[in-house]
């Protein structure tokens, strides 16, 4: 094993029980978890044993091992990039309820002041 | 509720049960103008301040409307929506979606409730393609009609004008809806949703006064570009 290697596998590891620990999600919280797992499995697997990742690409049609890899690579930004986006457009939808919801009990607030001051 | 003695003598023609919705944002040296417009004939105006930079809400409250304020901006539909739940709050029957701007006539909105009452529509749109008193520029003329098309076919609905922010909406289709897109869109998305709730609706010539004040403000051809593609994909 070459000390490159070693230090991969570190990451991963250390990625992987990181992201455990701190993956959110009620409903799907258990499906990410094996993913990360999965995935963590495979890198490992293909940091050991990187003639594992060509026998792979050429099982899929792909020349390299390395080409492979990086069309995973692609593809896995544009998946987090996009459920990004959607995690974003969630977030402002509770952000809106809150702040809807701060403005209308201020308003209850200001209401009664004035109501107040007006029957005096 | 207490009534101050402006209120009591005009109560009756004052429509108690309806609802004045003003989206305001920004719009300090006009509402002002708005406000008081409208007070004589409708008692009930909220104005929701989007988190304006400019005293807009402080301006619409001297002016005597009741003021919400979103700590943060959210959007046109978003203060639409809040406008929409505080006018429940509040017991209206019928709500009034109006722009802060100056752009929409009080008499076309009157009419449009009385429209609303006598002909037991649960929704009135305003149009300003019904009659030709509206005079948009040839460009605007072209994106707004090209707006209407897509609203119509993505929705059940058959208007003449689907982004006119007057609008009258009676309380049993305001409970059917709830608006989610809070960016621009909206004025498709509440088409959307009445045009959903199956009830009766009906279009109201209006004149949308444009002044330079409401063209530097007004929506853009980028916009409506927004708007389309808002609206195929969905």
């Amino acid at each position: 094993m070459t000390p490159f290697q070693f230090l991969l596998i570190l990451i991963v590891a250390f990625a992987a029980l990181y992201a455990l620990r701190w993956l959110s999600g009620d409903r799907s919280l258990a499906i990410k978890r094996l993913l990360t797992i999965l995935l963590a499995v495979g890198a490992l697997l293909a940091i050991i044993f990187p003639e594992a990742l060509t026998w792979a690409a050429k099982l899929v049609g792909i020349g390299r091992g390395t080409d492979l890899l990086l069309y995973l690579f692609v593809i896995g930004s544009i998946v987090y990039a996009v459920s990004g986006v959607r995690t974003r457009a969630r977030k402002d939808a509770r952000v809106t309820e809150l702040a809807r919801a701060v403005a209308l009990m201020e308003a209850r607030l200001v209401d009664e002041q004035q109501d107040r001051r007006n029957e005096q | 509720m207490p009534l101050d003695p402006v209120e009591q003598t005009s109560s009756a023609l004052a429509n108690p049960d309806v609802w004045v919705v003003i989206p305001l944002y920004n719009e300090a040296t006009v509402i002002a103008d708005v406000v008081s417009g409208l007070l004589p004939t409708f008692k009930n105006v909220v104005c929701i301040d989007d988190g304006s930079r400019d005293g807009s809400g402080l301006v619409a409250r001297a002016a005597g409307a009741r003021i919400v304020t979103h700590p943060i901006n959210l959007g046109q539909g978003a203060a639409l929506q809040t406008g929409f739940e505080y006018a429940l709050e509040h017991g209206a029957k019928y709500v009034v979606t109006f722009d802060a701007d100056g752009q929409h006539r009080v008499v076309d909105a009157e009419a449009m409730v009385d429209r609303a009452r006598t002909d037991d529509l649960a929704i009135v749109f305003g149009s300003r393609f019904l009659d030709n008193r509206t005079k948009p520029g040839l460009l605007k003329r072209i994106v707004l009609k090209v707006a209407v098309v897509a609203t119509n076919w993505g929705t059940r609905t058959k208007l003449t004008d689907a982004h006119n922010g007057l609008r009258v909406i009676r309380e049993d289709a305001l409970r059917k809806i709830k608006l989610k897109q809070d960016r621009m869109a909206h004025g498709t998305e509440i088409v959307q949703q009445l045009g959903r709730t199956g009830l009766p609706y009906g279009e109201q010539a209006v004149e949308v006064l444009y002044t330079d004040y409401s063209r530097s403000k007004g929506q853009s051809l980028l916009n409506s570009i927004n708007i389309l593609i808002e609206l195929i994909i969905r």
